[in-house]
């Protein structure tokens, strides 16, 4: 059809793949930039939570008279005040505060709320707090806890499984029975604190209009509404969520923290205080023990192979600690069985998968979302097995890595755009170049330099059988051509840069240049449901919402005389499904990210200190929509694997947390990333994505712990087993294994 | 941060703040640098109503040195020492321990006598000062007293300072020729790392033959402690390899390590024989001094502390009011502000927001400001500091709203900021540096923000927007 207005030129839009500088940087680097804690000023009610503090107990009673005669305080509130007292991002099993005589099942359960006319008044309140408990044994160990006769942590479930999955392809004993060679393994993994800069805060209040008004930080802006409408038994419609600006999130921010018990305390004290904002601020420490952390995972495997290099068989167990809530456990758990294969393509596959409940703090999303712990796993198995056929490592995941059609362990063909192997040989050629010299240099006789390669694979997009998918609307303004734009999507900018991405999308759909375009992004009421900041699904979902939109708005535009238009779209994801209850057969997902690392380590042998010279990461990103945002998520990404591998060692004791303080939880310092980062960038476009794009944000933190264990193998000959790598584990691996010949190095470097 | 302090004393002679003390007591707790005493209140730990600020009377500062003795007065900072070229010469392993602690923003505020009194058996300033064989100073009402700093220690961070009584100086004998000493610690992390264990280490020397050692441990008893039977076994020994193998197993049984958070017991004491044996050898080679900076970095460019546009009116050493200079403009704060920290007074009573707290407790950077040109973590700064100083945060870096800062300016080009929450921390941090020298080396800049934990960028794209800035020709960016 012939519009009738002119279409604004033809050539290939040069926005795309441009780094451009963030809009919202200026107000970052001056301060002006506004968090949630920000925005808490002294005249507002202040909120005070109380912690359970026991891993496991029975509350009794909760004695308030001391409290309420705190000067300054005003309420508390307890469970008997919540509408509807179960929340949940997938199950409601949690309370928003746990009732009287109910349990409260970690050291991060809320007993109360105190609201005060400030801070230190809240505080001063809810150390008054009597609050009687009567401790239980608690259940920490996840492989006991499945044991028939361990206490339930939820009563009223049949076990504390919650769930199981297996995957089932092939005969797994037959091929294992004529496999020439195989090799067992058992890994471990702890939890990881997501450790955002900014702790979780926000502001509540009820405008003239009766609705409830929550400022804060999230990732999905619909889904803080949806819980805290059903808690309140509420219309969503009366609920509005805005974030401010979020300081950091990594999966963190995706089930509620505070939100809910900020959306309660204004809800309930806007009779007694028409309209006064009430604020709620967490500490550190608060945040450390308050909200979910990344899984930890037991993952027992064999893996066979044939004499020439062919994988044949993998069978596996992974256990995964789900902590006291369900979360998102389920679909981690799915996702670690799916890659307890990592990206091979295997003739028989036998993984069983068991999230189970616990008295630990509640396990839930953390970037790469079970992929991390399953491939840690994974790929320490293949350098393993490489080495025990004496073939290169490079080689081996060369004959196995999966290609176009190969079939999932889930026994249907891949997503089209299957790029494990172009991203491996990428990350080989960069590296040969850089790493030439690196084991013949001269160091100290303590010293030890080796090099590791790893590959790794991570879905973009929801899984299992929800249809996933991202809703825009785009405004054209314009006398003859279009002159600006309105994008409206509910998609939160968590740091990763995603509204520079969005508005890069619509400014190549429409021509125009990217300042004449407002995106309205924060607010519920505002802006159409984009889904969350996760599965690295953004660039892809939102921007092909946002491509969509800009699309039919813009041939709206031309095919009428109006000066203003609109057009809303919804991007739909391909279809899933979800795995089937015995075999676990199916469609798990409909796109892909593809790595592949190459990382130089030194070994400190006196001390087992490690220290990661070089890291070469090659990732295809389908498209650069902004070159330089997708550099820093892979370098800030890393940042977070090599946290998570040497340095970040989240103690629990007896269901306690022993380092909730950034003293004792040790976070990467630019002392300890290497400066040497290489992000090697593919684009190889995606069949889906808007200009071919493809998720990315993830797939870092998966190789990385696989290729770090294989570069402290090759600079000392020890498998370490165990995440994270501390130094008192590598030092006592080394004094085990000193009796025995170091291992010649990788044969990485003797490849072309 | 929750108030926890009720009364703000900030007497500006010693005798006044000795009066105070004596009045006041086990109430009060004396306050100079605030980085460990602002935490402990923060956590309860030896709760008190009244802070003595100290950090005003000049009878406390300074370092002076002569051909035998080197004093660090009651005040001294890390950066003091590290800054000292005496300390440097005649007190290495203190140098050494100073530049290990923290980061630059606490080194610019934290003192050496405030690290002797909180008296962790983790505090490696001690150790350094036990081996150098430190003569402490106390002073009171009653008098002076000299207490040598191993006899200091009467069990886990207990002392034998009384009540009424506070460090007044540091006396430390100046390692002559014959004598080397080095510093030797073991953290999980390459800056900011609390010791898993700690030694320093001085020897004497007679030509080739160990003629007296003193060997002080951290991390491995409740107390710092001393090694006698290895120190007696070294004396008269030359340091080949097998003595100092044997000097290393006998120093570990003169400790009784625990399991913690940090490392086990056997940990510490494996990395005991194996670090103080490489420790040994250095010396014998003569290398402990090889690697140390040949200007460390400070955060510390001192400006001009008399600022005649504030009245400085007092109370007697009450502090009621705070007279300060924020970006420029002169604010009088009356109300709870000295019960607060800089941060807090920034945030609160300033209205600026820019300065973040991630942590609380000096470990993320996010705070950062500068105080009089010395960057600084202001969670840790009591409110009442800022009493007759100019603060600058990160709303007054830039000349105008138009002209960024250069560094801030090549934040927003690198693409430095993600989620933004630790940039003005970091940007403070780096500006500060640039300050001090105009053309950083790469370790250097990453010494300067190796306080500031960012989580999203791996920092990458930060040390490219402080390269851009320096006159430092550029490292190789992502090739």
């Amino acid at each position: 059809m012939t519009g009738r207005r002119q279409r604004p030129g033809s050539r290939p839009p040069s926005i795309i793949g441009e780094s451009r500088a963030r809009p919202d940087a200026l107000g970052k680097v001056t301060g002006a930039t506004r968090y949630p804690a920000d925005l808490i000023r002294p005249e507002m009610l202040h909120v005070k939570v109380v912690f359970s503090h026991r891993p496991r107990a029975k509350l009794l009673s909760i004695d308030m008279r001391e409290t309420l005669r705190v000067d300054g305080v005003v309420a508390v509130l307890t469970a008997d005040d919540v509408p509807l007292n179960a929340f949940g991002l997938i199950d409601s099993d949690q309370p928003v505060l746990v009732p009287i005589g109910g349990e409260a099942r970690f050291q991060g359960d809320k007993i109360a709320a105190v609201i005060a006319e400030s801070p230190d008044a809240a505080d001063a309140g809810a150390r008054a707090l009597i609050v009687e408990l009567d401790e239980l044994p608690p259940v920490l160990d996840p492989e006991i806890a499945m044991r028939p006769e361990s206490p339930l942590v939820h009563a009223g479930r049949e076990s504390n499984v919650l769930l199981h999955v297996p995957i089932r392809k092939g005969d797994v004993d037959a091929a294992l029975a004529q496999a020439d060679v195989v090799i067992e393994g058992e890994f471990s993994t702890g939890w990881q604190e997501h450790a955002f800069l900014q702790p979780e805060a926000g502001t509540a209040w009820v405008d003239e209009q009766g609705r409830l008004i929550l400022e804060t930080a999230g990732q999905w802006l619909h889904e803080d509404r949806r819980q805290i409408a059903a808690m309140l038994k509420i219309q969503i419609e009366d609920v509005v969520v805005r974030y401010n600006a979020i300081g950091g999130a990594f999966g963190g921010r995706e089930d509620l923290s505070i939100q809910h018990v900020l959306a309660l305390a204004a809800w309930t004290m806007n009779a007694r205080f028409p309209g006064r904002k009430i604020a709620l601020q967490w500490t550190r420490e608060e945040s450390m023990i308050g909200h979910h952390k990344r899984h930890p995972m037991r993952i027992r495997c064999t893996w066979g192979a044939m004499r020439d290099g062919t994988i044949t068989a993998v069978r596996s167990t992974v256990i995964a600690d789900g902590g006291a809530y369900a979360s998102t456990s389920a679909e981690v758990l799915k996702c670690a069985t799916v890659f307890a294969s990592g990206s091979y393509e295997i003739a028989t596959v036998a993984s069983d998968g068991y999230a189970v409940y616990t008295n630990n703090v509640p396990s839930g999303a953390f970037r790469g979302f079970g992929a991390p712990q399953a491939q840690f796993a994974a790929e320490s198995m293949v350098s393993r097995l490489a080495e025990a056929l004496g073939i290169d490592p490079v080689e081996i995941r060369r004959k196995n890595l999966y290609h176009e059609g190969s079939l999932e362990p889930t026994q249907q063909p891949l997503p089209a755009g299957v790029s494990a192997l172009p991203v491996l040989d990428a990350a080989i050629e960069s590296a040969s170049g850089r790493l030439g010299g690196f084991l013949q240099d001269t160091v100290p006789g303590h010293v030890k330099r080796g090099i590791g390669i790893a590959s790794g694979i991570k879905n973009v997009g929801y899984s299992f059988g929800y249809p996933d998918h991202a809703t825009a609307t785009v405004e054209l303004f314009g006398r003859g051509e279009v002159e600006s734009a309105i994008v409206r999507i509910g998609a939160a900018d968590v740091g990763q840069g995603t509204h520079l991405a969005l508005r890069q999308i619509a400014a190549g759909v429409l021509n125009l240049p990217p300042d004449r375009i407002r995106m309205v992004t924060d607010d519920s009421s505002e802006a159409p449901n984009a889904g969350s900041a996760s599965a690295s699904r953004l660039t892809l979902l939102a921007g092909g919402a946002v491509h969509k939109a800009a699309a039919e708005a813009l041939d709206r535009y031309l095919n009428s005389e109006d000066l203003h238009v609109e057009a809303t779209a919804t991007y739909r994801a391909p279809r899933t499904t979800p795995l089937d209850p015995l075999t676990g057969s199916g469609v798990p997902n409909f796109c892909y990210g593809y790595a592949a690392q190459v990382v130089a380590v030194e070994v400190n042998t006196l001390t087992g200190q490690v220290g990661v010279k070089t890291i070469v990461s090659a990732h295809d990103v389908g498209t650069a929509i902004n070159r330089q945002q997708v550099e820093g998520q892979i370098e800030g990404c890393l940042a977070q694997a090599l946290g998570y591998t040497l340095l970040e060692n989240f103690i629990v004791t007896d269901g306690i947390v022993r380092t909730p303080h950034f003293s004792t939880y040790l976070l990467p310092t630019a002392l300890d990333m290497p400066i040497d980062i290489v992000p090697v960038i593919l684009e190889l476009a995606d069949p889906n994505g808007p200009f071919g794009a493809r998720g990315m944000a993830e797939m870092p933190l998966v190789p990385f712990a696989g290729a770090l264990a294989a570069a402290i193998h090759d600079a000392t000959g020890v498998w370490l087993s165990d995440l994270p790598f501390t130094p008192e584990r590598v030092l006592r691996a080394l004094i085990a294994h000193e009796s025995t010949v170091p291992t010649a190095s990788a044969a990485l470097l003797t490849i072309e | 941060m929750r108030r926890t302090w009720q009364t703000y004393f900030q007497p500006t002679t010693l005798r006044d703040a000795l009066r105070l003390l004596q009045e006041h007591r086990s109430q009060a707790r004396v306050i100079a640098g605030g980085t460990d005493v602002i935490v402990e209140l923060s956590r309860d730990i030896k709760p008190a109503s009244t802070l003595i600020d100290i950090s005003r009377i000049a009878e406390l500062d300074g370092i002076r040195s002569d051909d035998e003795t080197i004093v660090l007065g009651g005040l001294s900072t890390h950066n003091d020492v590290i800054s000292s070229d005496a300390c440097v010469d005649g007190a290495f392993p203190l140098a050494q321990a100073c530049l290990e602690i923290g980061a630059p923003q606490l080194r610019t505020r934290a003192t050496i006598a405030g690290n002797l009194v909180t008296a962790s058996p983790a505090n490696d300033t001690i150790s350094a000062l036990v081996a150098l064989d430190a003569t402490l100073i106390l002073t009171s009402l009653r008098g002076l007293r000299a207490v040598p700093t191993d006899e200091f220690y009467t069990g886990f961070r207990a002392t034998v300072l009384q009540p009424d009584e506070l460090i007044a100086e540091i006396r430390i004998p100046r390692l002559r020729r014959h004598q080397r000493g080095l510093f030797i610690k073991l953290g999980l992390r390459r800056a900011q790392a609390i010791s898993v264990i700690h030694v320093a280490i001085v020897l004497s020397f007679d030509g080739a033959i160990v003629s007296d050692v003193k060997i002080a441990l951290g991390c491995l008893a409740p107390t710092i402690v001393r090694a006698p039977t290895a120190e007696a076994f070294l004396v008269g020994k030359t340091l080949d390899a097998g003595v100092c193998d044997e000097a290393a197993r006998l120093i570990c049984e003169s400790t009784s390590p625990i399991d913690d958070i940090r490392g086990t017991a056997d940990y510490r004491l494996l990395t005991l024989h194996r670090l103080t044996n490489d420790g040994l050898e250095r010396l014998a080679r003569g290398e402990e001094r090889s690697t140390w900076p040949a200007q460390p970095v400070l955060l510390d460019t001192l400006s001009d502390t008399g600022h005649p546009q504030l009245l400085m009116e007092r109370d007697g050493s009450t502090l009621t009011t705070i007279e300060t200079i924020i970006n420029g403009q002169a604010m009088h704060v009356r109300g709870d502000a000295p019960r607060k920290t800089l941060l807090d007074l920034v945030r609160e009573d300033a209205g600026l927001t820019g300065a973040k707290e991630g942590c609380a407790e000096g470990e993320c950077g996010a705070c950062t400001v500068w105080i009089d040109g010395q960057a600084v973590m202001s969670c840790l700064v009591p409110a009442g500091q800022a009493h007759g100083a100019a603060i600058t945060t990160i709303e007054g870096l830039a000349e105008s709203p138009d002209i960024l800062h250069p560094l801030q300016q090549a934040f927003i080009d690198r693409g430095a900021s993600q989620c933004g929450f630790c940039i003005p921390g970091m940007v403070m941090a780096g500006a500060k540096l640039l300050d001090e020298r105009a053309a950083p080396s790469t370790d250097e800049m990453l010494s300067a923000v190796s306080g500031n934990i960012c989580r999203c960028t791996g920092y990458r794209k930060i040390l490219d927007a402080m390269v851009a800035v320096s006159a430092q020709p550029a490292v190789e960016i992502n090739a």
